[in-house]
C-alpha cells in the first residue's frame, strides 16, 4: 500500500523540531479551551492565525490540529465533574457523566472517556487515510433534502429516547427549535423574534443555552433541593477511585468502537460531532439491556458519545481536505488557514501536496498520543474538584458559567441570557422535561430550517422532494419506525404497570 | 396553595402556551417577503408555535405520565434559596460594569456561600477572593478575554 511510506515520511516530518513542540502547545491549549466553557476551538484556532504567520505551514497546521483534537478531549472534563459542557458535542457526556461523578465514579468516567477519545480519534485518522476519497463522494450525495431528513431523524430519535416522556421530549425539542429561529433570517435578512433587542439579531449562542440550562440550572437545583437538609449530607461528592475495574472496562469498550464508527460517519455531515454524540448515545440506549440506567450514570452512554465526538474530527477533515467543504466552525477556520498558505483543498490536494498532507495526518496520530499521555495522569488532579464542599463549589460554578458566557462575545447580554436559561433549566427539571432535547433542538435548529428551505427551493414538486430522494426517504422511514416502536413500547409498559397495580 | 406536584406538572406547560402565543404573534407580524421557498421566514416559526401550543395543551390536559422531577423541591426552598440566588445573580450583572470583576465576583461568591450555609465570613472572603483571582487570571490573562478588573 502506498500510504505506509507516505505516512512514515509524514511522521519523520512531524517529529522534526519544532513540530513536536508545536503539537504539544496545540494539545495543551486545546484541552484548556475544551475544559473552559465559552471560548471554543474555532475561536482559538482563529486567534492563532496571526501567530502562525511566523511559522512554516506544517508547524502551524500541526499546532491547529492539536487545538482541534485537544478541545474534543477537554470537553468531557467539566461535563463530568461539574455538569457544565463547554461545547454542544459534550452535552451527552454530562447526561451520564455528572450522575456518575455524584456516585463517586467521576474518575472512572473520566478515564474511560479519555481512552474512548483516544480510540475514537485514532480510528478516525485510520479512516481518513483509507477511505477519504470514497467517503467524500458519499458526503456529496447529501444535499439539503438528505441533510434535513438525517437531522430530523436524529432529533426525533434523541427526543424520544432521552426523555422519559415522548410528549415532554418533543415539547422541549420544539422550544429549542423556536430558540434557534431567533435572529436574522439568513435568506431574507429579516430579524425574527428579537423583541427589539439588537443583540438578539445574531441569534442566541448555543453555548449560552448549554451553560445556562446545565451549569446554572444545576446550581439553582442544588440550592433549592438541599434547603432544610442536614449539613452532614451535603458536604461533598468525593473524588472516589479513578481506575476502572474489569467490569467497567467491559461496559465501556463495545460502545467506544460503535461510537467511533458513528462519529466518523457523522463527521462527514454538517454538525457532525453533535449529531455523532447524540446518535451514538441513542443507539447505545437502544442496544442496552438496562436502558433505564441511561441518564442515571451509564458508562456505555459516556464512552459512546465521547468516542463519537472525537472520531468526528477525522470524518470532518475528509470533506475539508478532499472537497474543500467545511462542516463546522473549526474546519471553516482551518480552510482559511489552508488557503492562506496557498493550498487549494480538493481531490488533488492529497496528491499535489502529499508531503504536507501526510505530515498533518501523522501529526493527528501524535496529537492523540500526546493528549492521552497528558490527560490520563491529570484525571487524578481534576477529580480533586469533587472533594470541594458543594456549598463552595456550586457558587464557583455560577461564576465560571457567567464568565464563560461573557467570553463568547464579551457581552453582558450573554451573561443575562445564561442566567435566564439557568432558571429555565431549573423549571424544566422540576417539570420533568429534559434540557438535552432543548439543547439538541437549539443546536441543530438553524441547519434543520436552512436544509428544509433550501430543499424546497430547489424542488420542482414541493415537499415530495423528501420522499423522492432515496437517502432522505430511508431516514424518514426510520424516523417513523422509531416513533411507532417507541409508542408501542411505552403503551406495553403502561399496560404492564396497570395490570401489576 | 396548590400541591407542588400539580404545580410542577402545570406551570411550565402553561408558560409554554404563553410563549407559543407570543412566538406566533411575533412571526405573524413579520413583513411579507417574496422568497423562492414555500416556507419563508414567517411560516417556520409560526408552525413551530402552533405545534408548541398543541403539545403544551396536551400536557396541561395530563396526556403525559406523571414524573418524579419535583422530588426534594419545596416552596420554602424556592423562596429562601432560588429567589435570593436569582436576585444576587441579577445584581452581579448590574454591578460588573460599575465595580469591576474583582469586587463584584468576590461579593457574589461571599453572598452565595453565606446563603448556602457557610457562616464564617473570613473563610468565605478568602475562598471568594482566591477563586475570583484564579478565574480572572485564567480567562483574562491566559485566554485574553477583555474584563475590567477594578472600577475606573
Amino acid at each position: 500500500m502506498d500510504a505506509i511510506p507516505l505516512l512514515m515520511n509524514g511522521f519523520s516530518q512531524a517529529l522534526t523540531a519544532p513540530n513536536p513542540l508545536s503539537a504539544l502547545i496545540g494539545c495543551f491549549l486545546g484541552t484548556v479551551v475544551g475544559v473552559l466553557p465559552g471560548i471554543g476551538p474555532s475561536t482559538t484556532v482563529a486567534l492563532m492565525i496571526p501567530i502562525s504567520f511566523a511559522m512554516n505551514p506544517a508547524t502551524a497546521l500541526i499546532m491547529m490540529m492539536g487545538v482541534y483534537c485537544g478541545a474534543m478531549y477537554g470537553g468531557a472534563i467539566t461535563s463530568i465533574l461539574i455538569n457544565v459542557p463547554g461545547e454542544a458535542s459534550s452535552v451527552m457526556t454530562a447526561v451520564d457523566g455528572y450522575p456518575l461523578a455524584k456516585q463517586g465514579r467521576g474518575g472512572v468516567a473520566m478515564v474511560l472517556c479519555q481512552v474512548g477519545s483516544f480510540i475514537g480519534g485514532t480510528l478516525s485518522i485510520v479512516g481518513l487515510m483509507i477511505v477519504a476519497l470514497p467517503l467524500a463522494n458519499l458526503a456529496l450525495q447529501f444535499g439539503p433534502a438528505e441533510n434535513f431528513s438525517v437531522m430530523f431523524f436524529a432529533l426525533i430519535l434523541a427526543a424520544t429516547l432521552i426523555s422519559e416522556s415522548m410528549l415532554r421530549g418533543i415539547t422541549a425539542l420544539i422550544l429549542g427549535l423556536i430558540l434557534a429561529s431567533i435572529g436574522t433570517d439568513l435568506q431574507t435578512g429579516i430579524g425574527r423574534l428579537t423583541m427589539g433587542v439588537p443583540e438578539l439579531l445574531d441569534g442566541i449562542d448555543n453555548v449560552v443555552v448549554i451553560i445556562g440550562v446545565f451549569g446554572v440550572g444545576e446550581v439553582l437545583w442544588y440550592a433549592v433541593s438541599t434547603y432544610g437538609k442536614a449539613e452532614a449530607t451535603l458536604e461533598r461528592i468525593g473524588a472516589g477511585r479513578w481506575i476502572p475495574n474489569r467490569k467497567e472496562w467491559r461496559a465501556g469498550l463495545g460502545p467506544i468502537f460503535r461510537g467511533s464508527l458513528t462519529g466518523f460517519l457523522t463527521g462527514l455531515l454538517a454538525a457532525g460531532s453533535v449529531l455523532g454524540s447524540f446518535l451514538s448515545y441513542s443507539f447505545e440506549k437502544r442496544l442496552s439491556k438496562h436502558p433505564e440506567q441511561f441518564g442515571k450514570g451509564a458508562l456505555e452512554g459516556i464512552t459512546a458519545c465521547e468516542s463519537a465526538n472525537n472520531a468526528s474530527t477525522g470524518g470532518a477533515l475528509i470533506p475539508l481536505l478532499t472537497l474543500g467543504i467545511p462542516h463546522s466552525g473549526t474546519t471553516a477556520v482551518l480552510l482559511t488557514v489552508l488557503t492562506m498558505y496557498g493550498l487549494k483543498p480538493g481531490p488533488q490536494m492529497m496528491i499535489d501536496q502529499a508531503p504536507l498532507m501526510w505530515t498533518v495526518i501523522a501529526s493527528l496520530y501524535i496529537a492523540n498520543v500526546i493528549l492521552i499521555v497528558m490527560n490520563l495522569p491529570a484525571v487524578g488532579v481534576f477529580i480533586k474538584i469533587l472533594d470541594v464542599p458543594l456549598k463552595f463549589l456550586m457558587p464557583i460554578i455560577l461564576v465560571f458559567a457567567s464568565v464563560g458566557a461573557f467570553s463568547i462575545n464579551s457581552s453582558l447580554t450573554d451573561v443575562v441570557l445564561v442566567l435566564l436559561f439557568g432558571v429555565i433549566g431549573f423549571f424544566m427539571r422540576w417539570s420533568g422535561f429534559t434540557p438535552v432535547a432543548l439543547v439538541l433542538g437549539m443546536v441543530l435548529g438553524e441547519r434543520l430550517e436552512q436544509s428544509l428551505r433550501q430543499a424546497l427551493m430547489i424542488s420542482s414538486n414541493g415537499g415530495l422532494i423528501f420522499l423522492t430522494k432515496p437517502i432522505s426517504l430511508v431516514f424518514l422511514l426510520l424516523t417513523a419506525a422509531i416513533v411507532a416502536v417507541d409508542l408501542l413500547t411505552r403503551k406495553k409498559g403502561r399496560v404492564a404497570d396497570d395490570s401489576e397495580g | 396553595m396548590k400541591n407542588p406536584t400539580n404545580l410542577s406538572e402545570t406551570l411550565l406547560p402553561a408558560l409554554l402556551l404563553v410563549v407559543a402565543g407570543l412566538v406566533f404573534i411575533g412571526a405573524w407580524r413579520l413583513p411579507d417577503t417574496a422568497t423562492a421557498d414555500l416556507v419563508g421566514p414567517k411560516m417556520y416559526p409560526g408552525a413551530l408555535a402552533i405545534l408548541l401550543a398543541f403539545l403544551s395543551g396536551l400536557l396541561l390536559m395530563g396526556a403525559a405520565p406523571p414524573h418524579g422531577g419535583d422530588a426534594g423541591i419545596n416552596f420554602p426552598g424556592i423562596v429562601r434559596r432560588f429567589l435570593p440566588l436569582v436576585l444576587f445573580s441579577t445584581l452581579y450583572v448590574l454591578a460588573l460594569p460599575l465595580l469591576g470583576f474583582m469586587i463584584a465576583t468576590t461579593a457574589l461568591l461571599m453572598a452565595c456561600f453565606y446563603l448556602l450555609g457557610e457562616r464564617r465570613h473570613w473563610l468565605n472572603f478568602l475562598i471568594a477572593a482566591g477563586c475570583t483571582l484564579v478565574t480572572y487570571l485564567l480567562f483574562a490573562t491566559l485566554l485574553g478575554i477583555q474584563m475590567t478588573a477594578f472600577p475606573g
